[in-house]
């Protein structure tokens, strides 16, 4: 995380390269966490581009280089939250994947699936959780929620989504951190 | 199934989407180049401008009520409804801050007097800028939690005791006029009391009296 100051500072006050650098290092990042959410690449690309931009225009304005990694995911996630909201306004929650796609890669496709019988309060999170590695503090941060209600989240969003991927009870229940 | 196998379900299906090329297309190549033009924001001197905005704001509020704004027509209506015509009266800024009694003694010209055996609550020093003059005020409480104010205040002895009138003035904007207060002196000191009601009547008088022992030993 530290990794990210230097580089953040100098952006902030008009270095192009870090900047550059930045966005860069931003760019996977935002556009898995938007893809986890939206669970449609195209859909997560806008998302990420939308996010891209949010990061580079309003960077000037964040106070602290420290709090970057926490920002800038808050950024991808409300950009990803905006897009999936927008979708679902247009198509239904079945609305996947492509039929080729699904017979290329058919575990992807029931994992997003499920992810997609999810409602967002509960997908953010585990993805958040899953795909960046987070803590449940560092989730209720992002997402201004206490860690407890963070934890009980995750703990109903993976009875969820294993009930959905065909595991029903047998997933062994732990306690997140 | 584990957490951990979960885990690795999810982000084994994420991680295998190919994340498209950075920059992801001209359009956003050009924005971003726009972005990265315009200059950061000096959020530095943006704070130091809203500071002074607000200081300023704060002097003028502060000047706007520092100058004794006229009686309205409703305030002067409703002293009339008592028989107190205001009409081309003058408004006085006073000072007044709660004080020790050593203090408002220090800064008092006149012997402050202090009834004996009664319960001194607080005591307040105003300051009348414009008059070169110095109030005393003593708020004292007996046993049954009744408080009633003394003022006191330096007078020309060979001028006649004043007897200024009361009023209170109600939430709905209608004036009453109070009892008539009672006012005496001891040496070059004017004291007066504002009783209202039986119970504030019997301590007026507990505090008159005690006056006259603390004057007395005093002298």
């Amino acid at each position: 995380m530290s990794d990210w100051d230097p580089d953040v500072g100098r952006a902030k006050n008009g270095d192009p390269d870090a900047l550059d650098r930045l966005l860069r290092a931003y760019w996977p990042r935002a556009f898995r966490l938007a893809l986890g959410i939206t669970r449609q690449p195209s859909t997560a690309e806008d998302a990420a581009q939308e996010a891209l931009m949010l990061v580079a225009g309003r960077l000037a304005a964040l106070r602290d280089p420290a709090a970057y990694p926490a920002w800038s995911k808050r950024i991808a996630v409300n950009a990803a939250t905006s897009a999936a909201r927008r979708r679902r306004d247009h198509a239904t929650i079945e609305d996947a994947p492509t039929a080729t796609f699904e017979d290329e890669i058919a575990d992807r496709v029931d994992v997003l699936r499920a992810l997609g019988t999810l409602p967002l309060w509960l997908r953010i999170p585990l993805v958040l959780r899953y795909v960046e590695g987070l803590s449940s503090r560092e989730i209720g941060r992002i997402l201004g929620a206490p860690p407890a209600t963070i934890r009980f989240r995750l703990v109903i969003a993976r009875r969820r989504l294993a009930a959905a991927l065909g595991a029903g009870d047998a997933v062994v229940l732990e306690t997140f951190a | 199934m584990t957490e951990e196998m979960l885990a690795q379900r999810v982000r084994a299906a994420i991680e295998a989407f190919h994340v498209p090329a950075y920059p992801p297309n001209t359009t956003t190549s050009a924005r971003l180049t726009a972005v990265q033009l315009v200059r950061p924001r000096h959020h530095r001197a943006f704070v130091y401008a809203a500071i002074a905005t607000c200081a300023l704001a704060i002097f003028a509020t502060s000047a706007a009520f520092a100058v004794p704004p006229a009686f309205s027509d409703r305030v002067i209506r409703a002293f009339e409804s008592v028989g107190v015509h205001l009409r081309g009266a003058q408004v006085r800024s006073l000072d007044s801050r709660e004080v020790s009694l050593e203090e408002a003694r220090a800064a008092a010209d006149f012997a402050v007097v202090v009834p004996v055996d009664i319960r001194l609550v607080k005591t307040l020093l105003t300051n009348d800028a414009a008059r070169h003059h110095v109030f005393v005020t003593l708020v004292f409480e007996d046993d049954r939690r009744n408080q009633l104010v003394l003022s006191e205040e330096r007078v020309n002895p060979r001028h006649p005791p004043s007897h200024f009138p009361a009023f209170r003035i109600n939430n709905d904007g209608s004036v009453r006029r109070l009892p008539p207060a009672i006012a005496w002196r001891l040496g070059d000191t004017q004291l007066q009391l504002n009783p209202y009601g039986t119970a504030s009547q019997a301590l007026a008088e507990r505090i008159r009296r005690a006056t006259f022992v603390s004057g007395k030993s005093s002298r």
